[in-house]
């Protein structure tokens, strides 16, 4: 623990320069401004800045993504509050008590609510960031391929679940989709090309940054032309700090947000706009006052933003301890790591002990770089959102193109974000989520290996793919996931809730 | 998508993702299994995509067999409903873009010169989306002059940060 703190100070203060801190400041408020934007989402923002940063030394490339990345999240509150349009899916939560706020004339107390939401949460998720990572890291290095296959699956089933709560049906088949994508190309037992029908390009797979730019940027930009013009809430901004009896009144409820976003935020594919659903529907449950929510809660707009930018800490935990994302903008993140050299997964604490840290301290930075921006720039910064639309996207998209290529200097790639643009909003048009389809690609050489791996040592027995505790408790849950939502496990479940109601109202009778 | 619409869109969405498990799994069968470099049965090349497109193929089941009890199939579809579609203000915003970007991306790009392509394309953008029937003579003008521009600086800004700054050869 003591080694811990005393490499997180180490880093820290190795980014105490003017050069870094200038590199912090002016990202993170790139960050807010991609994060306020309908149609530029984190994702986007952090995949787009993957290719500007290609060039730097790993440490401050990874420092502007994460800057990037807590800046988006927190971005996208101002639109949700002024626009009633999440600026990226993280917010939804937040619109629904900061719009009305906003209506009432209270548009900067909500910007100034939503910015120490912001604030705490990232707090707090970094607190478990560094508490957690080292834990889970040392715990994985006793996965073997069985593991990391259940792994690879429970991924795909709990993001389908989690971003598909309506019908996780398509959740699952736009994951699996996924995980096909990851097998084209070269196979890495035999070199045998799969599914490359004798394209070199194709022989090179499906690489993310091109698909996920596509898949969220392409698609955001398609979804954005299709539908009216929005209106910015009109009036004078109020006071914009923050009372303190507003957050002393609702510690409780920053808490249990706070640590149940970064939770939701671990899980592997699920993202910041379920963490923020998911405080946010907790806190109604919990709440004194249930009434005011959705009608301008400050409670509702508090926990909403604080379970989303926790969310971003936790995205982080299993990106460095198992090299698995928790979001999409996690994947693009554990992405640019991988092309500047670092290696997460397992081996972390043993290759790149300092480097979790280092992690930390960004987070910690760019925290605080958020909190002072997001509550002294908010005047000038409402002006960006009366940008129309018409303007705004043909450069956002021209940046798609061009982050694309960029990486491998690919024509293909341009093709692939393209394809998967198209792909990715009929998907949305008919409720496909897009996550579990990205997690899927990622996940996808992972399943593969550690597949064909188990199958060999196991000798096709499946019950060896249960045999270690770590694997059968993985399994367990996958599928109790995966069965728990299908018809005839909710028949049995109410068959035995009212035998259990029948045989307990039977013994309370007297006599 | 209206929720009414729904089922039909699962109804054709379900097929098509059938057919898509299935060709993935023949392919997958038809796979080398490089028998004559013995090598382990389970290491052949298309044991994954063949499981993954099983899997996908089930799943796929399951949404075509709900379509059907919730009477997906009645398509309805007919000319007098391609016409309202093909009216429809926001379906024809989406054409557009899909289009526009299309060919920025795949028609443009690496067969003109980059600095122009984009030019072109964001004038192309800007003019189509902003244009208006009503719009009058001298407004127009302006238009055009803030969208050549915009298309300019764009063009000339995003190609020389790239190239100069980044270092990316440009398509």
């Amino acid at each position: 623990m003591l080694e811990g703190f005393s490499l997180f100070v180490k880093a820290l203060w190795g980014f105490m320069t003017p050069g870094i801190l200038f590199d912090v400041l002016w990202a993170t408020q790139l960050g807010i401004i991609v994060g306020m934007l309908p149609g530029l989402t984190a994702t986007m923002g952090v995949a787009l800045m993957t290719t500007l940063t290609f060039h730097m030394e790993p440490s401050n490339a990874v420092l502007i993504l994460v800057c990037m990345y807590v800046g988006a999240i927190y971005g996208g509150s101002r639109s949700a509050i002024l626009l009633n349009i999440p600026g990226t899916p993280a917010n939804a939560a937040t619109a629904v008590d900061g719009y009305p706020l906003a209506r009432q004339g209270l548009a900067g107390r909500a910007i100034g609510i939503a910015t120490t939401g912001s604030f705490l949460g990232s707090a707090i998720g970094l607190i478990m960031l560094a508490f957690f990572t080292p834990l889970i890291g040392n715990f994985a290095l006793k996965f073997k391929s069985f593991e990391f296959f259940w792994l690879a699956i429970f991924g795909i089933v709990i993001c389908g679940n989690l971003t598909a709560p309506k019908d996780p049906l398509k959740g699952w088949i736009s994951g699996f989709l996924g995980l096909f994508v990851a097998t084209i190309g070269m196979e890495p037992y035999h070199a045998y090309q799969r599914f490359s029908f004798g394209y070199m390009d194709m022989a090179g797979g499906i690489h993310l940054i091109p698909a996920m730019v596509g898949a969220f940027g392409f698609t955001e930009i398609i979804t954005v032309m299709k539908h009216t013009r929005m209106e910015v809430v009109k009036g004078k901004i109020d006071r914009i700090f923050p009372r303190m009896s507003d957050i002393a009144k609702y510690w409780k409820g920053i808490i249990r947000s706070g640590l149940v976003g970064t939770f939701i935020g671990a899980v592997p594919g699920v993202g910041e706009d379920i963490a923020a659903w998911t405080s946010y529907d907790l806190a109604k449950t919990a709440s004194k006052e249930p009434e005011k929510f959705g009608k301008g809660s400050i409670e509702g707009l508090l926990v909403a933003e604080t379970g989303n930018n926790s969310a971003v800490a936790g995205a982080m935990i299993p990106v460095l301890s198992l090299a698995i994302p928790g979001s999409a903008p996690a994947a693009v993140l554990l992405a640019a790591m991988f092309i500047h050299g670092v290696r997460p997964g397992p081996l972390i604490m043993i290759e790149f002990p300092s480097f979790v840290y280092q992690v930390v301290a960004m987070v910690l930075l760019a925290t605080t770089a958020m909190f002072v921006l997001g509550l002294s720039m908010v005047r000038p910064l409402v002006k960006v959102l009366s940008i129309p639309r018409e303007k705004l996207m043909p450069v956002v998209f021209v940046l798609c193109v061009i982050g694309s290529y960029a990486i491998q200097a690919r024509m293909f790639d341009i093709g692939v974000m393209v394809v998967f643009g198209i792909i990715g909003y009929f998907m949305r048009e008919m409720d496909y989520p897009i996550a579990p389809m990205v997690l899927g690609i990622i996940l996808g050489t992972i399943l593969d290996k550690n597949l064909i791996r188990s199958l060999i040592i196991s000798e096709g027995h499946p019950l060896y793919f249960v045999e270690s505790p770590i694997s059968m408790v993985i399994a367990g849950v996958t599928l109790m996931t995966f069965f728990s939502r299908t018809q005839w496990f909710r028949a049995l479940k109410s068959k035995i809730g009212s035998f259990i109601r029948s045989q307990v109202l039977r013994s309370s009778k007297p006599g | 998508m209206k929720p009414e619409n729904m089922p039909k869109a699962d109804f054709i969405t379900s097929i098509l993702l059938m057919a898509f498990g299935i060709w993935v799994l023949v392919h997958s069968i038809q796979m080398p299994r490089f028998e004559n470099l013995e090598a382990n049965p389970f290491s052949v090349p298309g044991i994954v995509p063949g499981l993954l497109g099983v899997v996908i193929f089930l799943l796929s089941l399951v949404v075509f067999l709900r379509s059907l009890k919730q009477k997906g199939y009645r398509l309805g579809i007919n000319a007098a409903v391609i016409a309202n579609a093909s009216k429809d203000a926001s379906m024809q915003r989406m054409l557009v873009t899909i289009l526009v970007c299309s060919f920025y991306a795949m028609g443009l790009i690496g067969r003109t010169n980059y600095y122009l392509a984009t030019f072109l394309f964001v004038l192309a953008f800007l003019l189509v989306f902003q244009y208006r029937q009503s719009q009058k003579q001298q407004a127009l003008g302006k238009l055009i002059a803030l969208s050549v521009l915009q298309a300019v600086l764009t063009a000339g800004a995003v190609g020389a940060v790239f190239r100069y700054l980044f270092l990316v050869e440009l398509p």
